[in-house]
């Protein structure tokens, strides 16, 4: 194990797979000569050279087609979003051609290619750069929708995305990058989809989340517990597929949940969270399920608005004292 | 500064129970705002202030009684400290009625308080279900293997919602006892628990109001077996032509009322120094809720039709399982009836209403072989047994009544002119 942080985690991954696998290549802007900008690529030009590190244009739909053929070929291309808001021009690539690729082909043809980069809200990045994706292409068959919330699962996630045979949104989120965990440095240490996973235990609610919104919620389920309060703190890992079986049995225990995400409530993943936890355990449910959520407008670029507009820890705290009727 | 008092919702009403403060003690309260919710003992009543101030010297906590009259709080202005004590803290528990409504009356400044309705979440329900009581769905759950009534559960939650807490809190208890069936003998049978059951203000006017009748009441009993084939074919045709579902009990509550018209000396209450005579005919019908018994009252039931009397029975039932039925719902009745039929009860006797002279307990009508001119045939009969207090009702005169009301059922053509 090695303490990294998880910009380092991922940049670990990429070097890793890259070494491993020939066939694996990163594409994307600013990645190769600039080294990113986040850095995530620094130093991989100069290691694999231009044919396997490619400088795009700034036109993610032909980043994204480019990769799409690669694909169907054999080859494993990264394409990096210098952040999600700009895939959203390569859309009708990733959602039309993709995800579905492998299902007009009658299962002939496999599409193992990653889009990565950083989503969510940041510091002043305004209404078009703070954005989150996970419920967007969590909506779509076809497509793994993966959000680490470590370094560990950074790795361990992209590694899997890397090798495996399908297309796999990986959404990062920028305010995590100098995040630091442990992260084991067996290079064929992966991690699966479809996994979610307790971090904390608790007896009195149950809190579920992803990505950022996990170590929100963490920080609520230590305050919640000075005043006695023991919150069963779930970190989804990915969207899609989505794992709630340990969900449900939580549920079973606390009788209350409540579900975090850091963006518009309207048709987002905590709604559809919600209601697969009211279908499946319905009578386990001692008060309705919570939503923490950001605030239904466009990101305000001015500081203070953006603060009111994103959730908070108290947040957090303050829905689950509603779901125990403490309120 | 404004007093907070307990008020006389009724004749009966000697205290009540202070459910619940909605304000705290030192809390700024304005004008039209609920302070309290009061539980009497028909109904719950949030009371609301009537000037803007401070609220101070809350005098019963919630579960406190406090007798009708009691300054149960303050509201003034800010700072401002009450010399003494709040009376309700000396005023003796168990005031007499007749004292105590004077005393309410006088400690009522100039629109201190005013009572109104309840208005919570729940009345926004249509009322079609009205009396449905919120609980969440694990409370549902736990409430069904503990075998508890939910609707003997107070909720905690938002609304009213009956809750996880709330069922743990509660003991199972049957009041039916016959509702679940028993499992068949040589089954491995539950160990029942022993429990208490602490009175609420309902109950514990029921048992005193009840008591009070068969005591100084000297009850006697009177049964006829009445031939209900044609007014159960009546019936038919009336929910057939009107649309109105008139139950069997609306026909008898029309039946008596016209009987009682004859019959003054039964549509009567004894008093110290007089028999009263009623006159107008305001006929109480017994409606099991889930906290107990009420009797909302049919009033001029004489000068209703039956499908008034149904529809208006209908809408009191539904309010009184709900406990919303208001003060003058449920008093000022001259003659109960009070039906067991819908349970296959054959036959019982009732206990009357104070300060009713009697009461009328109707059983189930069924079909049963009777000899009709030396020929056994199959009729519907019903039977009605009439208690009666022997103070104004002699045994003549209720047997008579009960001709009258003979002719009404077995004719009941005569229910419709």
């Amino acid at each position: 194990m090695s303490e990294l942080t998880y910009r380092d985690a991922i940049h670990r991954a990429l070097v890793e797979e890259m070494d491993r696998d020939p066939n694996v290549l990163i594409m994307g802007e600013d990645i190769g000569v600039y080294e990113g900008t986040f850095r995530i690529t620094a130093g991989l030009l100069k290691k694999y050279g231009a044919n396997r590190v490619i400088d795009t244009p700034i036109a993610e739909a032909g980043m994204v087609g480019t990769a799409i053929g690669m694909a169907m070929l054999g080859l494993r291309p990264i394409v990096e979003m210098m952040t999600f808001n700009f895939a959203l021009v390569a859309a009708d690539q990733i959602l039309n051609h993709a995800a579905k690729i492998r299902y007009f082909s009658g299962g002939q043809v496999d599409m193992p290619m990653v889009i990565r980069g950083p989503q969510g809200a940041g510091v002043q990045l305004s209404a078009q750069h703070s954005q989150s994706f996970e419920a967007f292409y969590g909506h779509f068959p076809g497509l793994i929708v993966a959000t680490p919330a470590t370094p560990a699962d950074a790795k361990g996630m992209l590694k899997s995305a890397i090798r495996g045979k399908d297309p796999v949104i990986f959404l990062e989120n920028a305010a995590l990058y100098g995040m630091k965990g442990e992260v084991p440095d067996d290079p064929d240490a992966v991690e699966p989809f479809g996994v979610s996973r307790v971090v904390r235990e608790g007896a009195h609610v149950t809190i579920v989340s992803y990505s950022r919104m996990l170590v929100l919620s963490l920080a609520a389920a230590a305050k919640l517990a000075e005043e006695g309060i023991e919150a069963e703190v779930i970190d989804l890992r990915t969207i899609r597929p989505l794992d709630l079986d340990p969900v449900y049995q939580s549920v079973r225990k606390t009788h209350r949940a409540v579900v975090v995400q850091e963006q518009w409530k309207p048709f987002g993943a905590a709604g559809e969270i919600a209601a697969s936890i009211t279908e499946t355990v319905f009578d386990e449910l001692d008060a309705p399920v919570e939503r923490v959520t950001g605030e239904d407008v466009p990101m305000p670029y001015a500081r203070n608005l953006e603060l009111l507009a994103v959730p908070h820890e108290e947040h957090v705290i303050a829905a689950v004292k509603r779901a125990l009727y403490r309120d | 500064m404004g007093e907070i008092i307990m008020p006389k919702m009724g004749d009966a009403m000697t205290e009540g129970r202070v459910v619940r403060w909605h304000k705290k003690a030192g809390e700024k309260v304005t004008k039209g705002e609920a302070l309290l919710e009061i539980e009497t003992d028909k109904v719950n009543l949030d009371l609301e202030a009537e000037e803007d101030g401070i609220l101070d010297n809350i005098a019963f906590e919630a579960g406190a009684v406090a007798p009708v009259g009691a300054v149960l709080a303050t509201v003034g202005a800010p700072g401002a400290k009450r010399a003494e004590k709040p009376a309700a803290a000396v005023a003796p528990a168990a005031a007499p009625v007749a004292a105590a409504e004077p005393a309410a009356a006088a400690k009522k400044p100039s629109g201190e308080i005013s009572v109104h309705e309840k208005k919570t979440a729940e009345q926004e329900i249509p009322a079609g279900v009205a009396g449905r009581r919120r609980s969440s769905p694990l409370a549902r759950k736990m409430a069904a293997q503990k075998g508890i009534d939910l609707a003997l559960v107070a909720g905690s939650g938002p609304g009213g919602r009956i809750v996880a807490a709330d069922v743990e809190r509660t003991r199972p208890v049957s009041r039916t006892g016959a509702t679940a069936l028993a499992p068949a003998p040589g089954s491995r049978l539950p160990v029942l628990e022993a429990k208490v059951v602490p009175l609420t203000a309902m109950r514990r006017t029921i048992a005193k109001r009840l008591a009070e009748s068969i005591g100084p009441v000297p009850h006697f009993f009177l049964t006829v077996d009445l031939d209900v084939t044609k007014l159960l074919q009546q019936r038919e045709q009336v929910i057939e032509i009107t649309g109105v579902k008139a139950s069997v009990n609306d026909f008898i509550v029309r039946a008596v009322a016209l009987a009682l018209r004859s019959h003054p000396l039964v549509n009567a209450s004894f008093g110290d120094e007089a028999i009263t005579l009623h006159g107008d005919v305001h006929i109480g019908v017994a409606v099991a809720t889930p906290e107990g018994l009420l009797t909302p009252v049919i009033r001029n039931a004489d000068r209703k039709s039956v499908t008034d009397i149904a529809t208006e029975v209908r809408a009191l039932a539904e309010k009184a399982r709900s406990r919303k039925l208001l003060p003058d719902e449920y008093q000022g009745s001259t003659f109960t009836i009070s039906n067991l039929g819908m349970f296959g009860v054959e036959e019982f006797t009732a206990i009357i209403n104070p300060p009713n002279a009697a009461i009328l307990a109707v059983g189930a009508a069924a079909q049963r072989p009777v000899v009709d001119a030396g020929q056994v045939v199959v009729r519907d009969r019903m039977k009605v047994t009439m208690s009666c207090d022997h103070r104004v009702v002699d045994g003549a005169v209720g047997a008579d009544f009960l001709r009258t009301l003979r002719q009404y059922v077995e004719q009941p053509l005569r229910l419709l002119i």
